[in-house]
């Protein structure tokens, strides 16, 4: 297909947000789920260990693809927005002009650092998992806090992918 | 956190939660690092020239390095105290984690750093 033509950056850039970014935002609601399920005895034993491998095998996947969309972003795809030919790069562009400046001034300056809480926070809570395994039935407290936790990594994960997708629309990254 | 507030693991170190407990406070000890450390590279020049640790980066590679490290590090600090313990101060520690957590967010919010740093 002749018509479908995607530059190096703008494939990265499609990976960053639309694979790594997407399947951590989706990932969450199962992870979620299953520490949900692991409440009390609502499960059989063997359905507990079942439903905390499942939820440990998907909040390590939540990790690692926080990892590499932190990574990916912060090395590969920010220095492309930042810098460049005088007045060609995102940046300059979105703050050469004040109905855009906003887009760098707020959303970029929160989502760069924001971001990196996701991945921190996720990693936490699959160790975790992992560690108790059915274990986290008998720990009321502890399955809370890793709901907040996994929660919390998903509010910044979002606030990173929102901004992230508005910015590249007001300025590509190409 | 003082020993006498926690009790010995009564079977072994895969049952207890200190370990579990130490994961989750160093994870919001990173995030604290973050936000602190975001702050401060928004309102002093200097700090920002010495958190650019890869100049493509900016000094977006200082602040997540050292981040990491820290967290890492306290990370393994915690595990070690905690490894075999099961702590009664769980409660305790999830407040202080969300406080940290809570530094770290409102540390990298733009509008909090301006009205903090008069930027």
């Amino acid at each position: 297909m002749h018509g479908m033509y995607l530059t190096r950056r703008e494939f990265w850039t499609a990976i960053h947000g639309m694979v790594l970014g997407a399947a951590f935002l989706i990932l969450f609601t199962g992870v979620l789920a299953g520490l949900w399920m692991l409440k009390g005895n609502r499960l059989t034993e063997a359905g507990a260990r079942m439903c905390a491998c499942c939820t440990a095998i998907g909040a390590w996947g939540m990790a690692l693809l926080a990892w590499a969309a932190v990574f990916v972003g912060t090395y590969m795809i920010y220095p492309w927005y930042r810098g460049g030919p005088p007045g060609t790069y995102p940046k300059a562009l979105l703050l050469a002009n004040p109905r855009t400046a906003q887009w760098h001034e707020f959303g970029m300056e929160w989502k760069e650092h924001i971001a990196w809480l996701a991945p921190i926070l996720a990693t936490a809570v699959a160790y975790s998992i992992t560690r108790l395994g059915s274990g986290v039935t008998n720990h009321p407290k502890i399955r809370r806090a890793l709901m907040m936790l996994l929660t919390v990594s998903f509010f910044c994960a979002a606030v990173a992918g929102l901004f992230g997708a508005m910015i590249n629309k007001a300025a590509p990254i190409r | 956190m003082n020993e006498s507030n926690q009790t010995p693991s009564s079977a072994d170190s895969a049952t207890a939660t200190g370990p579990v407990w130490a994961a989750i406070l160093a994870a919001a000890f990173g995030c604290a690092v973050l936000g602190v450390l975001t702050f401060f590279i928004e309102i002093s020049v200097r700090m920002a020239k010495l958190m650019t640790f890869i100049k493509p980066a900016g000094n977006l590679s200082g602040v997540t390095t050292l981040t990491m490290l820290v967290w890492i590090i306290s990370w393994i600090l915690l595990h070690r105290c905690w490894k075999t313990r099961s702590t009664k101060l769980g409660g305790l520690v999830l407040s202080m984690s969300l406080l940290l957590i809570l530094i770290g967010v409102l540390g990298t919010f733009p509008p909090f750093i301006d009205w903090l740093g008069r930027k």
